[in-house]
């Protein structure tokens, strides 16, 4: 893990360090009363040793780079989860728009013949029941309004 | 008897036709979670419990907790038939499981492990019926310190346990602690790292993170990983053990149930880290260690025990301090704030009915279980052939609507979304969900308990040490820091997913 330790620690302090700064803007008041940067700066300032600490056993730490090899070597199927983000992003991004119903049904057609190749019939009545079942229970059942769109009444 | 006329007045409350089917609806959806790998418990009630807002609080809590420990028992039917554990509680259930499910013995495998499930789940009840009175009348003496010493300790323990790093596991939490200081300061009023979004000014909400980290991450990683499953061709026969499996099960049920029930209690605790240390315990003891990994019945008796109990014992903290031992008791937490109840010491005289009545149901849906588990087993096994590409929609769908459903609004689902991804690279770079959502939870108890007590010390810190019960916390959280230091060495755990 020694790359990916060197990685995700240089990340966190990094990060650590942005928190403490707007820490501090915020306001650390004194032990009498502090103030709303207190504990946010007190946990920034944790995370960025702690960061510090986990770098240095990295450095420190040979010969494990095979299992590194091995966790990041099962990339083969990364496609399917930048398209799934992506089409999950579309979705959040159409979703009050075009209407709950429309887009649900979309959504599961294309994560069901894009990501996994079902074939059509398949996907249309899955997507169809999944998209009813999600109406029911939730628009119907549960009473929670769900964004309507295009179609107007129906969400 | 307070406990005992206490536990009669909850199966009053519990026995109302309503909570009854909720208690049914929590145990059942609870076996199929457990079933159903890629949805672990923390997931399933973050995603269930918008849907309860519009029953009483009584009935939610029911069903949820029906949830955490359902997933307890069916749990291991994958384990054991199909040797994917459901969920990570059931990991070590594996190893001997479906061993015995290899040699034809798959039936006693599955019935030890329901009735080792219902043993240890009730005599965790009893011990939650008896103590938990007694603890929150010690509990009502903790002041800001206490709870501030308390809630470090918890904190420290967690990192304590964890599977990989104990540096990383220890960063989440002081991620977490970041995290949950987004949103308005309670005592000053000004807004903290809301940055003008207005979904942030109330705060991270739990229940988008909890979705997103357990169960948004959850289906990247098996997309990426794709699951091959093989199930257990065979027909289950003679569910029910022989009298020579009671007499080798015998010893590791009740070992397990008692060390599922302390490690329950424990904040930063559990049921995965007891089955672990209760196989390990059960190998240790054995007059045939060598024998275990293949296929001997102690080895799924006493970790399913172990898990079981651990579900029962992790609600005392909860209830009588209110403070949550693993995340799923976190998002219970998150719900009953959601409905105005405050748990804690004064749980118990404030909303009795609540109190027992989760109790008392308890006892109820083990009951449920134990009969959903063996004469139904044979349901389970056909919802374990419902392939995992027509299971990974649903599951999205869910999160997203969800999601949504919480306040009607979209920021809730971009946060789940955002929350998704980080959750994938954190298992990605080794880091662990459950540190970081504890923390996000406790970070504003902490927050406040910190403030409170340097307000009353007048900017003292001295205040923590001449308390002796916090004294007594922090040394204990700072010789587990220390511990792994000098003894370079921690228990080994596997990850917990």
């Amino acid at each position: 893990m020694k790359k990916s330790d060197l990685v995700s620690s240089s990340f966190w302090l990094t990060f650590s360090i942005l928190v403490a700064g707007e820490s501090y803007r915020l306001g650390l008041g004194n032990f009498r009363g502090p103030g709303p940067g207190f504990l946010p700066f007190v946990a920034s300032l944790v995370l960025g040793i702690l960061s510090l600490l986990l770098m240095v056993q990295a450095i420190n730490r040979k010969g494990e780079e095979k299992e590194v090899q091995e966790a990041w070597s099962q990339r083969g199927n990364w496609e399917k989860i930048v398209y799934t983000l992506a089409a999950l992003l579309l979705y959040l991004f159409l979703l009050e728009k075009l209407g709950f119903l429309f887009c649900t049904f979309l959504l599961v057609v294309f994560l069901l013949r894009v990501i996994e190749t079902q074939r059509w019939p398949v996907v249309i009545v899955t997507a169809f029941l999944a998209t009813i079942f999600c109406y029911i229970l939730f628009q119907v059942w549960l009473k929670i309004q769900l964004p309507s769109g295009i179609l107007g009444r129906y969400p | 008897m307070e406990a005992l006329s206490g536990v009669l007045y909850g199966f009053s409350v519990a026995l109302q036709p309503l909570n009854l089917l909720y208690c049914f609806f929590g145990v059942l959806i609870g076996t199929l979670v457990g079933v159903l790998p890629g949805l672990g418990p923390a997931a399933a009630i973050a995603l269930l419990l918008p849907s309860t807002f519009h029953v009483s609080p009584v009935a939610a809590t029911i069903m949820l907790a029906g949830i955490y420990y359902g997933a307890m028992y069916g749990g291991s039917t994958t384990s054991i038939l199909v040797n994917i554990p459901g969920e990570a509680a059931s990991v070590v259930t594996c190893l001997d499981g479906y061993k015995m499910a290899q040699q034809g013995r798959a039936g006693p495998a599955l019935g030890i492990a329901a009735f080792a499930s219902f043993i240890a789940g009730t005599f965790s009840i009893v011990a939650l019926t008896f103590l938990s009175p007694v603890l929150a009348n010690l509990a009502l003496r903790f002041g800001p310190p206490e709870y501030f010493s308390l809630i470090v300790l918890g904190l420290t323990i967690l990192a304590y346990l964890a599977s990989g790093s104990m540096v990383k596991a220890l960063m989440m939490a002081a991620l977490g602690i970041i995290l949950s200081s987004v949103g308005m300061d309670i005592i000053s009023g000004s807004y903290r790292f809301t940055y003008g979004f207005l979904v942030l000014s109330d705060g991270l909400g739990l229940i988008p993170v909890v979705m997103g980290l357990f169960g948004l991450a959850e289906v990247f990683s098996n997309l990426e990983e794709k699951l091959g499953r093989e199930i257990f061709e065979q027909k289950i026969k003679g569910l029910l053990p022989t009298c020579q499996d009671w007499k080798d099960a015998w010893g590791a049920i009740t070992r397990g149930s008692l060390l599922g029930f302390f490690l329950g209690i424990l904040p930063g605790g559990g049921a995965i880290i007891a089955s672990f240390t209760s196989y390990a315990v059960e190998k240790k003891l054995s007059k045939h260690p060598e024998k275990f990994g293949s296929g001997v019945i102690e080895g799924v008796a006493g970790p399913e025990a172990a898990n079981n109990a651990a579900a029962g014992g992790a609600f005392i903290p909860l209830l009588t301090l209110g403070i949550p031992a693993n995340p799923v008791m976190a998002i219970l937490l998150g719900g009953l704030m959601i409905n105005g109840l405050q748990p804690g010491p004064l749980l118990i005289k404030q909303a009795p009915d609540l109190f027992w009545g989760v109790i008392a149901s308890m006892y109820l849906g083990n009951v449920m279980l134990l009969i959903l588990n063996l004469p139904l087993i044979g349901i389970w096994v056909k919802v374990l052939r419902i392939p995992y590409h027509i299971l990974f929609p649903l599951i999205i769908l869910f999160c997203l609507v969800s999601s949504y459903s919480l306040n009607n609004n979209m920021g809730d689902v971009t946060i789940m979304v955002f929350f998704g991804v980080v959750g994938y690279l954190m298992k990605k770079f080794g880091y662990e969900g459950a540190p970081l959502i504890l923390a996000l939870i406790l970070g504003p108890m902490l927050e406040e308990a910190l403030r409170q007590s340097l307000i009353i010390s007048h900017g003292s810190f001295a205040v923590f040490f001449e308390n002796p019960i916090s004294a007594g916390l922090l040394v204990l959280a700072f010789s587990l820091l220390i511990l792994p230091w000098i003894t370079h060495r921690r228990p080994a755990l596997p990850s917990d997913g």
